[in-house]
């Protein structure tokens, strides 16, 4: 019986699964992060072919699935020209009135910002994603830390690890995500959190300002890790804290996180 | 030699299509987990003794590139090959679509197994709370589960046939020396 119980297979299995947990919950924070680094380096060609085929095999598919609308839209696309030329004289007159309200509002012009275009090469495989892997790393100048915007100038997360040719980029749904503000509308500031992968969450903003559900949310460059201006979403609700000291606003992001296939680096 | 060589390239080659090529075809966000699926194939075929070094080395590749705590995807691994092979032992059949059968159900369960213990260990390492409401009633686990099946019936055959060829390529060798 006792020969059974402890079988070398059985001791084996339960040596293997004490280790791991010693591994899981005692491991020192980073101490394998240069076996990582080092395995991330190897690994990072297959990472990247493998999006790249990818990426072929989904456009092909939507190309496939688009035959049959191209004639459609070739006509909607002929009238849209007509219709967009039309467009761009008056956004000649909003393109200026932006700048001066970039300028009142002392939002750094997104042309000045020092950009590395990336890729995304891998994510967070729960559905509530709250990191990616890109194809940029210390090679590229990329240090933890650095914003990471999409193509608008919309903000969606930190360098969090840099490693030789990749960076793992937390989200703004990351719980560890805290960063500075504001109200573009009301000027109220707050920080937005994190929200466990599930969402972000506007807080600490106090009682006396002023927050309306569909306002614009953006870095208010407080701390002097991110530069203001930077879009964040636009709030879907607004409640009170429990203990009624402070605001909270649950913030709809601009863009869906799992989407996203090119980001850029904010390096300056 | 050359029959490790060829399933350290089968798993290896089984992760970088979990981790980055199949979440940017699937637009759902839940992603099937391919290195668990071979695991539990082999695991189902082969026995513990034969899968416990492959396990542990899908586990900590996993674990490396998804940035988790170094130990997580090996202990869910390791747990389900045990399990895996030990349930192959007790409902060997020698039918092979009735095999077949029992291998769907492993990978149903083990599908369940390690999304529930790479949360729980991840959630604890990390200090977050564990919620098994939301851990075992969501669409996300029903979705893993349904992807998990469509790759396990669309790698079954050619792992059949891998394992073949491995038998085929160990019997040369040793009538070579």
């Amino acid at each position: 019986m006792s020969q059974k119980l402890f079988s070398q297979k059985r001791i084996k299995f339960v040596a293997i699964l004490a280790a791991c947990i010693l591994l899981v919950f005692f491991n020192p924070k980073g101490f394998f992060n240069p076996i990582r680094g080092g395995f991330l380096r190897v690994v990072y060609p297959f990472q990247k072919t493998f999006y790249l085929l990818s990426q072929t095999v989904k456009n092909t598919a939507d190309f496939l699935g688009s035959i049959s609308d191209l004639k459609k839209e070739n006509e909607n696309l002929i009238r849209e020209n007509n219709a967009l030329s039309s467009e761009i004289a008056s956004f000649k007159d909003a393109k200026n009135e932006n700048e001066n309200l970039r300028e009142q509002l002392n939002l750094i012009p997104r042309k000045k910002f020092n950009l590395e275009a990336s890729f995304v090469i891998g994510r967070d495989p729960q559905r509530s994603g709250s990191w990616i892997t890109i194809d940029k790393g210390k090679s590229a100048g990329i240090e933890a830390g650095m914003p990471v915007i999409v193509s608008e100038g919309i903000l969606i997360g930190k360098v969090a690890e840099a490693y030789g040719n990749t960076a793992k980029v937390n989200l703004l749904t990351n719980s560890s995500s805290v960063i500075n503000a504001v109200d573009l509308e009301t000027k109220a500031k707050g920080v937005v959190r994190g929200e466990y992968g599930l969402g972000t969450l506007l807080d600490m903003v106090a009682q006396t300002d002023i927050l309306n559900t569909g306002d614009t949310i953006a870095t208010s460059g407080l701390g002097g890790d991110l530069p203001s201006g930077l879009l964040i979403g636009k709030i879907q609700e607004t409640r009170a804290t429990q203990d009624k000291l402070f605001q909270q606003a649950i913030i709809m992001p601009r863009v869906k996180y799992s989407n996203i296939d090119v980001i850029f680096v904010i390096k300056n | 030699m050359s029959k490790k060589i060829t399933i350290f390239i089968v798993i290896f080659m089984a992760i970088m299509l979990q981790v980055s090529f199949l979440p940017n075809i699937l637009p759902s966000g839940v992603f099937p987990d391919v290195a668990l699926i071979i695991v539990i194939f082999w695991a189902a075929r082969s026995g513990f003794n034969a899968t416990w070094p492959w396990a542990i080395l899908g586990g900590l590749m996993l674990d490396f590139i998804y940035f988790w705590p170094i130990g997580t995807n090996v202990f869910s691994f390791v747990a389900i090959v045990f399990g895996a092979s030990y349930l192959a032992k007790r409902f060997l059949v020698a039918d092979n679509l009735s095999r077949f059968f029992i291998m769907v159900a492993l990978v149903i369960s083990g599908t369940v197994l390690n999304e529930s213990l790479t949360s729980i260990l991840m959630k604890s390492a990390l200090g977050e709370t564990v919620n098994f409401q939301t851990l075992f009633f969501n669409t996300d686990l029903l979705l893993k589960i349904i992807y998990n099946l469509l790759i396990f019936m669309a790698i079954y055959v050619p792992l059949l046939k891998l394992e073949k060829f491995i038998a085929a390529l160990n019997l040369r060798l040793k009538m070579a020396r």
